[in-house]
């Protein structure tokens, strides 16, 4: 028997306790741990999402929205710009590369992209069934967008899953659905640039904005530019916005301030999570405490047979972190769980975040491991100190023996 | 081998306690007789090693037992005396096994497996030492108690008040054990008690009245 076989015993003797203890630093540790696991998740499916990206120009407006839209296809574009603006840019000593994008238009909530196969290629896109879109409305579906093969449908005008301006006379055909990516492309369905500005060159008939979408046949929603040098992603935006109609925002800039804007609902729950690690460490320390106060002639017999003082207070700081580290254990599995569950059944997170993902261990476990073990030291460093200042003599003479 | 001289210990709210002074050699049956209150078993604590004296010393074979360091007095503690608590307290979570080995653990001596089957059997506990005490009589809880005063064979064995709450049988028994095992590992037995049914099992009787009175 050494202090960690006492200190177990003493646990096992108290079934109901040290379950409580267990499942409250469990619960406090789980929605750190879900919490924190979502928002890297999230960071770095928006960094994959974005990578390669370096600025991203389409028609004057918000910057973020321009962002948000033509690089996640979470917002409403600004509007559209011309095809020769684009040729122009192209000509930019400072630009490598650019891949147009075209929007506007859904299949059941998933968004219609005409753009160029590099868009595909940058992506490291592969196919789990079929091959590239090649005719005029063939496409490609992304992984999480349940079309197969030789499906065939209507897109819908807009960017509503429930709208009803349907393009009934022009069909996409799916050619190839593609591996999951984990990035964006997992929800949306690729067609040529050429296919969605052919399909507004001839509205169908009695379509009320015709005009519109006319103009839009020789237009492109946003430019995902790659610049030849890391200083060009700072000039050429201010370059762009200086001195032509168009707005160039820079994704990493604009998502860095999104996450600052955002960061005080993420501290709030970050606080609640540590929240909930403090109350089971009081929790720990109560039970602890109580716990001392019920062993308390149990530890004056292990004086009298020859324990040290330190081997009592190593038994009561065992206790301690065994219960801690099994919540933290716990929490962290938990927490894993919940991600997992969150991750899958979100849909807004779908492409943003992959859900196996969080089946692996990550860096931060090991850090919330220490965290529920050091927060276990410290509740019981109290009780461990009593412990060792036990008064043998004292409880001898009041009845020990 | 242990002397105690000019003993008094004062404890928070109570009288300054002074002890007579006290020499037990090998084999010697000592018992501390007075009532309640007097001080016994905080004499004992301080034979044990577990409260220092206001003033006085506690020679073990000629070494000042609080001249020893903390640590130190906890080891000698642990492998030269044995006690025996009037309210048995054996470690509820434990088995029996657990509980007398408890004496090795703490101790820090080698857990000698043998000598504890040796005395389950010899106190008649073999079949029950997988059992926890809270499943145990009385009497086989305070066998098992006594077996573990005696698992390192020490050579100062302490009890204190062992037969008040006992009937003249059950007392009669216990006092059989624990001279029979002080006897057995050649220890002293210092026992604490206001029982004067046993006092004829001593062969020193140390009134805490401040009167020594020896008997052969």
């Amino acid at each position: 028997m050494n202090a960690l076989s006492l200190a177990l015993s003493s646990i096992r003797s108290r079934p109901l306790q040290s379950s409580l203890c267990v499942t409250a630093a469990a619960a406090g540790v789980a929605l750190l741990a879900a919490l924190l696991l979502l928002s890297q998740g999230v960071q770095d499916g928006f960094r994959r999402s974005a990578r390669g990206i370096d600025v991203v120009v389409g028609a004057k407006g918000s910057p973020l929205q321009l962002v948000l839209s033509s690089v996640y296809h979470v917002d409403v574009p600004t509007g559209n710009i011309d095809m020769q603006d684009m040729e122009k840019l192209r000509h930019n000593p400072k630009v490598k590369s650019i891949i147009p994008v075209a929007l506007g238009d859904n299949y059941r909530g998933f968004r219609i992209v005409g753009t160029v196969p590099e868009y595909l290629a940058h992506y490291g896109a592969e196919y789990a069934q079929g091959k590239a879109f090649a005719a005029p409305f063939d496409a490609v579906a992304g992984a999480l967008t349940g079309l197969k093969t030789g499906d065939s449908f209507a897109g819908v005008h807009g960017l509503a899953a429930d709208g009803d301006d349907v393009h009934h006379f022009h069909d996409y055909k799916i050619t190839g659905v593609l591996k999951p990516t984990g990035t964006v492309l997992d929800r949306l369905i690729i067609t040529a640039l050429g296919s969605v500005q052919e399909l507004h060159r001839h509205p169908d008939i009695g379509d009320p904005d015709a005009a519109e979408d006319m103009e839009v046949a020789h237009q492109v929603t946003a430019l995902l530019v790659k610049v030849k040098s890391p200083i060009a992603t700072m000039s050429l935006p201010r370059e762009i916005n200086a001195t032509s109609n168009m707005i160039a925002a820079s994704p990493s800039y604009e998502m860095a301030r999104l996450s600052q804007s955002l960061g005080f609902g993420r501290d709030l729950l970050a606080a609640l999570g540590i929240g909930f690690v403090a109350l089971s460490a009081l929790m720990l320390l109560s039970s602890l405490a109580s716990s001392l106060s019920a062993r308390r002639y149990d530890l004056g017999v292990l004086r009298v047979l020859g324990a040290s003082p330190e081997t009592l207070a190593g038994t009561v700081a065992a206790e301690g972190l065994i219960l801690a580290g099994a919540g933290a254990v716990a929490g962290i599995a938990l927490g894993h769980a919940l991600a997992y569950e969150m991750a899958a059944n979100i849909s807004s997170l779908g492409g943003v975040v992959t859900p196996s993902a969080f089946l692996q261990f990550h860096t931060l476990d090991g850090w919330l491991l220490l965290m529920g073990l050091a927060t276990g030291l410290a509740a019981a460093a109290i009780p461990a100190l009593s412990a060792a200042r036990t008064d043998i003599a004292g409880l001898l003479a009041r009845g020990l023996a | 081998m242990l002397d105690a001289r000019n003993i008094s210990v004062a404890r928070k709210n109570a009288p300054l306690l002074s002890f007579p002074d006290l020499s037990v050699e090998f084999d010697d049956r000592v018992v501390l007789l007075g009532p309640s209150g007097c001080g016994k078993t905080t004499l004992l604590s301080v034979i044990a090693g577990l409260l220092r004296p206001n003033s006085g010393v506690v020679n073990f074979h000629v070494r000042d037992v609080y001249a020893m360091s903390p640590r130190a007095r906890d080891k000698w503690r642990g492998r030269n005396v044995g006690c025996v608590f009037q309210t048995l307290h054996l470690l509820p979570a434990l088995t029996l096994r657990q509980n007398i080995a408890l004496a090795a653990d703490m101790a820090g001596t080698a857990r000698y497996e043998d000598r504890i089957d040796e005395l389950l059997a010899k106190l008649d506990l073999a079949e029950k030492s997988h059992r926890k005490p809270d499943a145990l009589s009385q009497g086989e809880q305070q066998r098992a108690a006594i077996a573990r005063a005696v698992l390192n064979k020490p050579q100062l064995l302490l009890a204190d008040e062992p037969t008040s709450a006992l009937d003249d049988a059950n007392a009669e028994a216990v006092m059989d054990l624990l001279v029979a095992q002080a006897g057995e590992t050649k220890a002293a037995l210092v026992v604490a008690t206001h029982d004067t049914r046993i006092l004829s099992r001593f062969t020193k009787i140390i009134r805490l009245d401040a009167r020594v009175k020896e008997i052969a």
